[in-house]
């Protein structure tokens, strides 16, 4: 269906996406020639950092993308859950027992736990006898475990002295700086395949917006289905925050414009979404980057700027309906 | 009860470390001259500290007996932490603290008003300290060798600081602006934080006879990009973070783009400094800018020690 | 109890008796406890939830519809179950979705959004969805749900026009006991989970057996034109006094 409407799309936002990265690639805390840049060493930090920009802008669109699927919730996006915090809280544990400096996977790995944990949590909170997951109880569920984690992570930054906790009051407002290839690899690799599986299996997510009922009638296996998307919206959330922090908006306001623009089949919403993240993330840290330059301002807080009035817009537009 | 405004609690918690201070106050009503003779009259003093660097002059001045509250940051000399804790730092315990009876407050921050009524009414002397800068640290000790009773010896420890210091001055003096090492303090690695020109530490720098290539830098502790440093270029590189620094050198030798930086292409990352030293506006600033100013200087021990 | 090929049959039962779980069984969103359930002769535990899907069709009440999904694009779902994991569909399944859009007589509304049209189109557009799954058993959860008497009427007409034209077997739960008696050829009665009578609605929708389940007071006499039994309500039988 659309097929070549589709690829139209993609291409529109593959050029825009080019030309955000062209502007970020260009734009710094430093001006310098060219020709300097790349003697310098200035192009491989921008490079590595657009490129960790991209994987991390797809990957926290696509998670909102498939929270807001599987919840039947235009409002589920992993940093209302709770997943990010549960995510910067594992990754904030992992830094205060000195885990970061043992193996490169262990700050991941304790963010996935924190996120796959939280998930589980709120779901449960939310969940009734009857199996149902109930909007508004699922999104009371997420802002209580949301504050909950929040105040377990205050405890332990004001009961420790470690200065390594200092770092993580830092970390936890957002950041994109990169100074490892090794962890960019680690963070992309888990996001594009993750991004793939997605994108193969995004007619599933279609279906799953009906309802668990009505897929099951369609002959979806909706158990399997809603648990590997959980785990892949959940790792994928769980390798941006340890790669950048926590990062608010981006998985809410991008995968509504998207609808807004190309309709609701995640056939189509999937890929369009990680692009126009993508674009989001590398135009939000350029601004992060330079505004103040050669200070950085947090990118939560540029992303929460720009995400929040450009919500509010969309919802003025189309009060009726939430989703579009 | 807190003795602090809730949204300032991510600068309190920046603070434990580094306790920023900008502007010397002395609270006017509570700046009575106190009796010269040194500590004949004041030996029942009893002293509240609130902050970690003051608790280092109070042990400096000899006085640590009267000292009968700290908060939980104040873990130096270790002897520190065997008096009684107020709380955290910026966040004591008002009624803890009025428990204590104490007759002299210390703290780094003026106090909210309820709290500033709560301790005037307990007849409680107030003393608010901010050094700016490591001058700004020996005029904050004598204040404190007023206020506590030994005027005297906080002269003579004044002004033997001060003669450590005119010392390490001589180790580069006459050196023009530009030959002296360009500096890159970092405070922390994930994000880049370094220290800007209105922080202390950047005239610990200056005084070991250093240049803070993030001088130009209004903030005192701002948020850095990576690329900036790749363009200062600068001749040393100090991690001055703790935790683990096993491998720190060569997590900083192996960052994207860093690799031609002067520092990193010398070898010159000093990770060894004890960072500890200069992050608290204290005493023990002193060793640490004889230390460094010896690092930067390539003067050894024994040779500084003959000067 | 057997269902026939091309039968219509109505569950009915007070609230909580168990209809809609029921339905549940039959399509195999919840386990069967005990017995079997067979489907052309084949248990439906055996069978793949996928292939199910191909034969039987379920319309439930729990559906969300928040997407501005179009009417098309919705009737196109309906194919989930013959497409690969990929999910593209082939110039069979738009086919087959068309069909649906015109038994279901809504192709004219084909483009529009599934957000925006009317509640009687909208379940109009839903039994499309479960027609492109080219299902030989449909199963109904209360249809004419929350529709006036004109949808109503318009919505069942098109089921019992499937259940004749394409032999299809329909099995509907009805909340309106005269619309069951209208529609249905055979009437299922449940009361506390337990199967109480089954029978054409003649034999089954007496004042006895709705004053002994439903616990009312009704009469019934017969619909002058169709000749179905019909219930008519009168408020002062079962309170007398008020």
């Amino acid at each position: 269906m659309h097929k070549q409407k589709s690829w139209i799309i993609y291409l529109v936002l593959l050029v825009i996406l080019a030309g955000a990265c062209g502007v970020s690639l260009f734009a710094g805390a430093v001006r310098v020639p060219i020709s300097e840049m790349f003697e310098s060493g200035i192009i491989q930090l921008r490079i590595a950092r657009i490129l960790l920009a991209i994987f991390a802008g797809a990957a926290l669109s696509v998670s909102g993308v498939i929270f807001q699927a599987l919840l039947r919730n235009p409002l589920a996006e992993p940093y209302i859950l709770g997943v990010s915090s549960g995510a910067g809280l594992g990754a904030s544990i992992a830094i205060v027992l000195g885990l970061g400096t043992l193996s490169i996977w262990a700050l991941p790995a304790t963010a996935f736990a924190g996120a796959m944990l939280t998930i589980f949590l709120v779901y449960r909170l939310a969940r009734e006898p009857s199996g149902v997951v109930p909007v508004y109880t699922l999104l009371l569920a997420g802002v209580i475990v949301n504050a909950a984690l929040s105040s377990i992570l205050m405890f332990i930054v004001s009961v420790s002295s470690s200065d390594e906790l200092h770092n993580v009051v830092w970390w936890l407002l957002g950041n994109l700086q990169i100074f490892d290839w090794q962890l960019l690899k680690l963070a992309s690799f888990v996001v594009a395949v993750c991004l793939t599986v997605v994108v193969i299996l995004s007619n599933d997510l279609n279906i799953m917006t009906m309802g668990e009922e009505p897929a099951a009638h369609l002959g979806l296996n909706v158990e399997r289905t809603k648990k590997l998307f959980f785990l892949l919206a959940s790792l994928m959330t769980a390798a941006t925050v340890a790669a950048c922090g926590l990062i608010g908006f981006v998985g809410l306001i991008i995968p509504h414009s998207v609808r807004l623009a190309i309709g609701p089949d995640h056939r189509r919403l999937v890929f369009a979404s990680a692009l126009a993240g993508a674009t989001f993330l590398v135009l939000a840290d350029g601004v992060a980057r330079t505004i103040i330059a050669p200070t950085e301002i947090p990118i939560g807080v540029v992303t929460t700027f720009i995400g929040g009035p450009f919500f509010l817009f969309l919802l003025k537009r189309k009060k009726r309906s939430y989703w579009c | 009860m807190a003795v602090k405004k809730q949204d300032n609690l991510k600068y309190y918690m920046i603070a434990t470390v580094l306790v920023a201070v900008s502007i010397v106050m002395i609270f006017s009503g509570t700046n009575q001259t106190p009796p010269v003779d040194d500590g004949v009259n004041n030996s029942n003093l009893r002293i509240v500290s609130l902050a970690p660097n003051i608790t280092e002059m109070l042990f400096v001045l000899g006085v640590q007996d009267r000292l009968v509250g700290r908060t939980d940051c104040c873990d130096y000399p270790p002897a520190a932490k065997n008096i009684e804790s107020v709380g955290g730092l910026g966040i004591a315990n008002i009624e803890k603290l009025l428990s204590l009876k104490p007759d002299l407050l210390i703290t780094p921050n003026e106090p909210e008003k309820e709290v500033y009524k709560l301790i005037s009414q307990a007849g409680i002397k107030l003393l608010v300290v901010q050094a700016p800068n490591v001058q700004g640290m020996l005029d904050e000790l004598f204040e404190i060798g007023q206020a506590v009773g030994r005027p005297e010896l906080a002269k003579r420890v004044i002004a033997e600081m001060q003669a450590e210091l005119d010392v390490v001055a001589r180790l580069y003096k006459g050196a023009d602006h530009d030959e002296l090492p360009r500096v890159f303090i970092e405070i922390s690695n994930d994000p880049l934080v370094t220290i800007g020109g209105r922080s202390f530490i950047n005239d610990v720098v200056t005084r070991a006879g250093g240049v803070n290539v993030a001088a130009g830098i209004s903030e005192s502790y701002p948020c850095i990009n990576p690329e900036k440093v790749i363009e200062w270029d600068p001749d040393v590189i100090i991690p001055c973070y703790m935790g683990n620094k096993e491998n720190i050198a060569e997590q900083i030798s192996g960052r994207i783009g860093w690799d031609g930086i002067s520092a990193i292409r010398s070898g010159q990352i000093y990770s060894d400094f004890p960072g500890d030293l200069i992050m608290r506006g204290g005493p023990r600033l002193i060793e640490g800018i004889k230390i460094l100013a010896q690092h930067l200087h390539g003067k050894s021990n024994k040779e500084y020690v003959v000067r | 109890m057997d269902v026939a090929d091309g039968e219509f049959i109505g569950l009915i039962g007070p609230n909580g008796s168990g209809k809609t779980t029921l339905l549940r069984v039959l399509s195999k969103v919840l386990p069967v406890k005990s017995g079997h359930i067979l489907l052309k002769g084949e248990n439906i535990e055996k069978i793949s939830r996928n292939n199910l899907a191909k034969t039987m069709a379920c319309l439930s009440q729990e559906i969300s519809l928040n997407l501005p999904f179009s009417v098309r694009e919705m009737t196109l779902m309906g194919r989930f179950p013959y497409l690969s994991k990929l999910g593209h569909e082939t110039g069979r399944d738009i086919e087959v979705a068309e069909e649906a859009m015109k038994l279901a007589d809504i192709s004219h509304l084909s483009d529009r959004l599934i957000t925006e049209i009317s509640g009687g189109e909208r379940q109009r557009a839903l039994i499309a969805m479960c027609l492109a799954q080219e299902p030989k058993v449909l199963l109904l959860d209360e249809p004419t749900n929350h529709l006036d008497v004109g949808h109503q009427l318009s919505v069942l007409d098109l089921i019992r026009r499937l259940n004749r034209q394409t032999n299809m077997t329909v099995v509907s739960v009805f909340h309106d006991l005269n619309l069951a008696a209208e529609y249905c050829h055979k009437i299922m009665v449940l009361d506390d989970g337990e199967v109480v009578m089954f029978g054409t609605p003649k034999e089954v929708l007496t004042s006895e057996m709705i004053q002994k389940v439903y616990g009312a007071k009704v009469l019934t006499e017969l619909n002058p034109v169709s000749q179905n039994p019909h219930i008519i309500i009168a408020a002062d039988m079962n309170h007398p006094n008020q």
